[in-house]
Parts: C-alpha cells; sequence; structure tokens
C-alpha cells in the first residue's frame, strides 16, 4: 500500500539501534504500581476489590471496571496501598521475592472457541487496545461491519521498534490472536500490516497471512486506517493480539509488554519485556545509561509525554526514551505557513495558536482544530521551535467545549418553558482541563510538579527527588481500600465542588 | 527534573535563520552576476543596503528591548533586496535609505518578520521610487563582462542607457533582443536583470521552501498572459509577453517579493488568485502609471489582501481540511 500526500514528513529513524537485536526481560521490581485505570478513558477507573496488606497471586483481578474488563495483578505480592497520583488511581504492589507457578485463566482451544468467549477471555485477562479494553475496540469493529482485520505492525515513529520485533520474534502467536479477533468481529480476511521502511528481514506472509508495507509519510498509520476504512478494513495492535492468544489458548493475564528502550543516552538500547507498573528506572538498569537524562519520555519522541524516574509503566506503552537535550530556544512565529503545508489534515496550526491567544472564540470554531490528531507534525517542522501541537490541542478542547456549551445553549432555547436567560446567546467561560492536559500525548508546557511514586527507603525510590506532593499516608490496620477520589467521582460523589461545599459547611 | 521541555522531542532542525540565509546566498550569486557586468560598485551597493537595513533592526532592538533582536539575518535580506532593485549607478545612499525605511518603518513597527501587511522591501523600493525617482530609474548602459567597470566614485560621466521598460512604456520595441534580456545585457536594476540566474535562484528557494513556486508561477503567469491579451508593442502577442516578463523587474519582483513565503498566502488557491491580481495591478501601472517599475507596487497593495484571506475568510477555504478529517 502506497500512500502518496504532499503532507506528512519523512522522519529520521533510529530503528537501526534496536531492529533484529535480542530481546531481554526486565525482570520483576520490588515494588509495582498497577494502574487501576486505562489510558484511553482515564475518567472511568475502577473500583479496587482487594484491601490493604491483601495478598494476590499474578493473573488475580484486583479490580473491575463497570464495562466487566478487569485490572490483572502482574506478580505474586502483598497490597501496600491505593494511591491517586496527579488525580488517578494507582494500587501499590510489594512484590513477593519468590515467584510461584501462576493458576492460569480460563482457556480454550482456538480453533473452537466461540465468540463470546473470546470477548469475556479479552476482558478476564485485560487486554486493551489504543487505550481501550480490546473487547470494546472488537466490539466497536464488530457494530461497524469491519470485513477485513489487520495487525498492526507500523511503528512509524523514529524510535519504536516492539511490534516489529513482535512479528519478527513471535509472528505465528500474533497471527493466531488476528485469526481470533477476526472470528469475533466477523471479518472475512486478515492480514499483516507494516512500515516499508523496517520490512527487511520480515517475511512475505506470517503463518500463512500476507504482510503488506505501507510506504509514505509520517503519519502513515492514520492515513492507512482511512484507506482501509473504505473497504470496510481496520487495525488492531499487534500486541494486543498476541495478548489475545495469550489470554484464549494459554489462559495467561496480560501483564506484560514489549516496550522500546531508547534514546540518545542510552548505553544498550533494545527490546525489553516489561511488567505493567515496572518504574521508568528500572528500565534503564537493564539498557543502561551513558550520562543522566534530562528527561524520560513515555511513548515516542513525536507523541511522547514526560515522565518522572519512578513512574510506572502501564500497558499501552510501547517505547519509553531517555534523552539529554537542550532547551529549545523558542522565537516568535514568522509566518512561514510549514506548520500548514505539512498538517495532515489540513488545520492552520499557526493561526489557531493565534486565535486561542487572543481569545477570538468565532474565529476558532472556524479553524476546526478539533479535527487534529495530535502527530506533532506542525511543532516538528516549526522553524522557531513554537510547540504548536499542544496549542491545537488546547484550542480543541475549548472549542469542543464551546461547541457543547452551544448545544446545551440550543437544547434550552428549544424549551418551552426556558428561562429568559437561558434564551441569550451568552457562551460560559471555559474552565481548566487539568486532566486532558495530563493525559495530552504531547504534554503540557507548564512546568508540572514532581510526584513521588514510592515511600522512602524503598529499593525503587532511589534517584527519586523531594516530593513536593502531599503524602496522605492511611493506617497500616487491614481495612477495605477506601474507594478513590477518581472512582468517586465516576460515581457522582465527592467531586471538587462538593468537597469544597462540604467544608464550607463545617465552617 | 524541571518539565519545561514538551513533544516533539525530533526537530527538523530547518531554523529560521536557515531561510534568510538562504534568500541572503540568492541574493549573492545576484551580486557576483552584477560585478561581472559593472564592478565592485553594485556589489558595494547591495552590501550596503543589507548592511543598514541589518543595523537599523539591531539598534531598534537595542533601544525598545535592550537586547539584540531574534532575527537580524531576515532584516539584511529586505536591505540586500531592495538595493538589487536599484540601478548599479545609484548613489551610496540610496540602499541605506531604502534599507532602513525597510527594516524601521515598515517591519518593525508594523509586527515584524511575517506579521507586518506590507513585505518590507516592496515598501523600502516603493518609498524610494516615490521620493527619489530620478536616481531609482537613472540606468548606466549595459557593458560586456568584465569591462569598464563603473567608478566607484562619481558616475555623472557614465553614459546613459534605456532599460527595456521604459522604452515599452512609449509604445515601442527595446532596441535589445529577448535573448540579450535574459541574460543581464540591458539596462535595468542590478539584480533584476539577470533572469536565467534567477531562475535558476529561484529553483533553489523553491527546493529550499523559501518562497512559493505556486506564486511565483501564478505571478508571471498572469504577467504574460495580460501582455498577450492587450500587447503594448506592434511586434505581435507572444513577443510583448514576453517582454513584459523580462523587464520591469517582474522575475525578480516574483521570486524575492510575489514567492516570499513569510508575505504570501497560505492557502494555494488564494496564492494563485493574488498572484494573478498581483499581476493585474502590475500590468494596470504599466500601462497608466508613470513609473516603468511598478511590479513592487503591487506587491505591497495585494499584501494587504492576505491576512483578509488567511485570517477572516478562512471559512470560505477551511472547510476542504475539515470535511476530509475524521474524528
Amino acid at each position: 500500500m502506497t500512500i502518496i500526500s504532499r503532507r506528512g514528513v519523512y522522519l529520521p529513524s533510529h530503528k537501526k539501534e534496536t531492529l533484529r537485536k535480542p530481546i531481554e526481560a526486565a525482570g520483576l521490581p520490588d515494588r509495582l504500581a498497577v494502574p487501576l485505570f486505562i489510558y484511553g478513558e482515564t475518567d472511568n477507573p475502577c473500583v479496587p476489590s482487594v484491601c490493604e496488606d491483601d495478598r494476590v497471586r499474578r493473573y488475580d483481578t484486583v479490580g473491575v471496571f463497570a464495562s466487566g474488563f478487569h485490572a490483572v495483578a502482574p506478580a505474586d505480592g502483598t497490597v501496600r496501598e491505593v494511591r491517586e497520583i496527579r488525580g488517578l488511581p494507582y494500587l501499590l504492589l510489594e512484590v513477593d521475592e519468590e515467584q510461584g507457578e501462576p493458576s492460569p485463566l480460563p482457556s480454550a482451544d482456538p480453533k473452537t472457541v466461540l465468540e463470546k468467549e473470546i470477548f469475556e477471555m479479552a476482558n478476564r485477562a485485560g487486554v486493551t487496545a489504543y487505550g481501550r479494553p480490546l473487547s470494546e475496540v472488537l466490539d466497536t469493529y464488530k457494530k461497524k461491519g469491519v470485513t477485513c482485520l489487520w495487525a498492526d505492525a507500523i511503528c512509524e515513529q523514529p524510535y519504536s521498534t516492539a511490534r516489529i520485533e513482535l512479528l519478527r520474534t513471535r509472528g505465528d502467536e500474533v497471527a493466531a490472536g488476528l485469526r481470533l479477533a477476526a472470528r469475533a468481529v466477523g471479518a472475512q480476511a486478515a492480514g499483516v500490516l507494516i512500515s516499508a521502511f523496517c520490512a527487511r528481514g520480515l517475511p512475505e506472509q506470517v503463518d500463512g497471512l500476507a504482510v503488506e508495507k505501507v510506504l509514505g509519510k509520517y503519519p502513515v498509520q492514520e492515513r492507512a486506517r482511512e484507506e482501509l476504512a473504505q473497504s470496510q478494513g481496520e487495525l488492531l495492535d499487534a500486541g494486543a493480539l498476541l495478548a489475545l492468544y495469550e489470554a484464549v489458548a494459554l489462559g495467561k493475564g496480560c501483564v506484560e509488554a514489549l516496550v522500546t528502550v531508547n534514546g540518545n543516552c542510552v548505553a544498550a538500547p533494545k527490546n525489553i519485556w516489561v511488567t505493567n507498573g515496572t518504574p521508568v528506572n528500572d528500565l534503564f538498569d537493564v539498557c543502561g545509561l551513558t550520562e543522566e537524562p534530562s528527561c524520560f519520555l513515555l511513548g515516542d519522541a513525536l507523541t511522547g509525554r514526560l515522565a518522572d524516574r519512578q513512574e510506572p509503566v502501564a500497558l499501552g506503552v510501547d517505547t519509553v526514551l531517555a534523552f539529554v537535550t537542550d532547551r529549545i530556544k523558542r522565537q516568535a512565529c514568522i509566518n512561514c505557513g510549514r506548520c500548514m503545508e505539512r498538517c495532515p489534515r489540513k488545520l492552520y496550526p499557526t493561526e489557531i495558536a493565534r486565535a486561542l491567544e487572543a481569545g477570538e472564540d468565532e474565529h476558532l470554531l472556524r479553524l476546526h482544530p478539533q479535527y487534529c490528531t495530535g502527530c506533532g507534525v506542525c511543532s516538528y517542522v516549526c522553524p522557531v521551535g513554537i510547540n504548536l501541537t499542544a496549542k491545537t490541542k488546547r484550542a480543541a478542547r475549548r472549542v469542543r467545549r464551546l461547541l457543547e456549551e452551544e448545544e446545551l445553549a440550543e437544547a434550552r432555547r428549544s424549551l418551552p418553558n426556558a428561562a429568559p436567560e437561558d434564551k441569550g446567546n451568552a457562551v460560559p467561560a471555559l474552565g481548566a482541563f487539568a486532566r486532558d492536559d495530563l493525559f495530552d500525548p504531547v504534554g503540557c508546557e507548564a512546568e508540572e510538579e514532581q510526584v513521588e511514586f514510592w515511600k522512602k527507603g524503598s529499593p525503587s525510590s532511589k534517584g527519586k527527588k523531594k516530593s513536593k506532593a502531599k503524602e496522605t499516608r492511611k493506617p497500616a490496620s487491614k481495612q477495605p481500600v477506601k474507594k478513590t477520589a477518581a472512582a468517586e467521582r465516576k460515581d457522582g460523589k465527592g467531586t471538587a465542588k462538593g468537597k469544597k461545599a462540604g467544608k464550607g459547611e463545617k465552617k | 527534573m524541571t518539565r519545561t521541555k514538551v513533544a516533539p522531542f525530533v526537530r527538523q532542525g530547518v531554523s529560521s535563520m536557515a531561510i534568510s540565509m538562504d534568500v541572503l546566498l540568492a541574493q549573492l550569486v545576484l551580486l557576483a552576476m552584477s560585478y561581472l557586468y559593472y564592478g565592485w560598485r553594485p556589489v558595494l551597493l547591495g552590501l550596503l543596503g543589507g548592511a543598514s537595513s541589518l543595523s537599523a533592526q539591531l539598534l531598534i532592538g537595542l533601544l525598545l528591548t535592550h537586547r539584540l533582536p531574534e532575527r537580524p539575518v531576515s532584516a539584511a535580506a529586505y536591505g540586500m533586496t531592495v538595493a538589487l532593485l536599484l540601478p548599479p549607478s545609484a548613489p551610496y545612499w540610496l540602499p541605506v535609505a531604502g534599507g532602513v525605511f525597510a527594516t524601521a518603518v515598515a517591519s518593525v513597527p508594523l509586527g515584524g518578520e511575517g506579521h507586518s501587511p506590507f513585505h518590507p522591501a516592496a515598501a523600502g523600493a516603493s518609498f524610494l521610487t516615490i521620493c527619489f525617482a530620478g536616481q531609482m530609474f537613472a540606468y548606466p548602459a549595459p557593458r560586456a563582462p568584465m569591462t569598464n567597470f563603473l567608478p566607484l566614485g562619481d558616475t555623472s560621466a557614465v553614459p546613459a542607457g534605456t532599460s527595456p521598460a521604459s522604452v515599452m512604456k512609449e509604445g515601442v520595441s527595446p532596441l535589445t533582443t529577448l535573448t540579450e534580456a535574459a541574460t543581464g545585457q540591458a539596462a535595468g536594476a542590478i539584480g533584476a536583470v539577470f533572469v536565467l540566474v534567477i531562475a535558476a535562484c529561484a529553483l533553489y528557494l523553491v527546493a529550499r521552501r523559501a518562497v512559493y513556486l505556486s506564486s511565483i508561477l501564478s505571478f508571471l503567469a498572469g504577467i504574460y498572459l495580460i501582455g498577450y491579451l492587450w500587447p503594448r508593442l506592434s511586434t505581435g502577442p507572444i513577443t510583448s509577453g514576453l517582454w513584459e516578463l523580462l523587464s520591469g523587474s517582474a522575475v525578480f519582483v516574483a521570486v524575492f517579493l510575489v514567492g516570499d513565503r513569510r508575505y504570501a498566502s497560505k492557502r494555494f488557491w488564494v496564492r494563485i488568485g493574488l498572484g494573478l491580481l498581483t499581476a493585474a495591478v502590475c500590468m494596470a501601472m504599466r500601462y497608466y502609471g508613470a513609473y516603468e517599475q511598478v511590479a513592487f507596487f503591487a506587491v505591497l497593495l495585494v499584501n494587504a489582501f492576505v491576512p483578509l484571506f488567511d485570517r477572516r475568510l478562512t471559512h470560505l477555504f477551511g472547510k476542504g481540511g475539515a470535511l476530509r478529517a475524521k474524528e
């Protein structure tokens, strides 16, 4: 498949450093921070089903989401606490020194397993794809009537090679997972999609499935998806397919992922198997550092977000990078138009940024920033180093909020008994979007505060800096773990406003 | 760790300085060509134009913000552009006045590089034309390469030449041939007479993405088309169209002013439209105006429409992207 477009960019490649290199395992750290949320759906965290000091075994359920998706314990150990970090819940697990043989989850013969069972097994094993539960993704594809399913091993960004290496080393299992997913969706055909720039050494077929090469400028994955959609085709993450096969055929929970570890200060870049919740620091113990990095990234160079040294690597992250970078000296825009020329969505990022800063909402609505995919091309090509992607995403959130408010106002106006003030044309001022900013794939520009993931003195806290965040320790007595604030928000209780009101009442 | 660095963590590595340097490099090639025909005088004029504009930028930066400005090289390029539109025998103060005007009046007070509604070099050249028309169009007679260089001092004894544009204004065919006009053997501005070299520079600048090819071609096509449809010469529409292209600094203005991506529209069809409009305005001024070199006036006028299309009428053009995009 060749995607010809004037838009987009050819990126520099650093894949050679990790391609066709031996894959290692990071090993289990002393402590794991298991996310009780899914990256793509941070507003719906799960309620933990374990208590402090509870013993858990590998693949045990530690929380169930409203959709029936399970959060799975990645190792044998003891639950220490559930802590909310930057508004999101993590389960801190002290890992046993000796790991027992895990009791497998319910499994089935991949050839005879029923469609419904595939969905259930994926949920029980905690398999995710593109930041959502795999079962939800499959369900969406099924409703769309997808007829051809493609394993996504494109790896288009400069450093990531994890999916290609999965295909190279465990291609048969990925193909088996793809067949299972295709059966669940009702697709009649399946294949594997890889980037033409990384195709060297890969077979033409994987377990009887055709390997198609995609050639084009970054972001080629998004365009490939659009091309495929015209013939009712869809992509599915190769890592998720492997996890699906392991869940169905072997009864394994999804607790590990293949992660590319690279960067300009990494001594031995490689792909390593990382357990869910392993601190970033532990990955660099395996790969080594040539000098102290100035930043760590979860995700690849164009769309990754900054991470702390102690931050856990959750499932869904396929690249972890360490960089020694100089701060880019930003200058004023020179209106060269390169951002617009390259934007795959034909947006006008510099004008969007200007309208956002000037507070010109009407103009912003006409510029359609909500169609931004966050690919980072505009910032990449900007000759004066402006972070246009972050600005465009901020504008997109503003526009979405404006549109929602407009819809709401329209609905109010249409009510027969609407109050006169509701019939006005006022658009309310916009609030902050702290949570959105946190999980913005391109990060936010403001300086963020350092957060502490581990208690002082714990083996994994080495190299940690002094925390600004206040730690709220809970009593060590065995009691059910309280719902986190995020979970309470989900239930409609304990909102920030509610808490403030409560305080006010006490006074 | 202080988190001030943001994605993307790799950059293309093209700086704003590099864009201006590309333009300067192309202009230095034209100065070198001018040296071959006229000696050191046009080179000094070009360098003076660049240096005066650069000095004005530095001085204003230091006076207003007490620090050096971010991109002084772009100012040097504006000054050099103004100088290249002057005759090789111009007095030395002329490029200085033009360069200082371009930066101190038309660029910095109106928003700086890329944000001023008018191209500073076009404004500088227009200012000189209005104020010092006599010196602006006093071209020396064309010379053979490396012979009879112009004097560095007084140029009053230099034989005057007649540019094809001024001859055409009278409705008469120029005495020089089209080939001579394309290779710089006709009277004209320092940089504007070497049409073939300018074309080569344009290719370089297009490859470096410093100029828009669509703007350049639409402007030149417009000039030719109007010259073809309403010929001023009796030699036929094709020759008339070609002479319109090769005279009056049309090619130079197309490459260095109309094509400049910082001042052109960011939308393809708007660029095409405005390129044609610039050509129409330029030709109307040639037909009915008082001056023989008017292309930069047309650029100055049409520049004013760019923000209108790019900022205020975006809904007319932005929908294409929006329709194609899928949430």
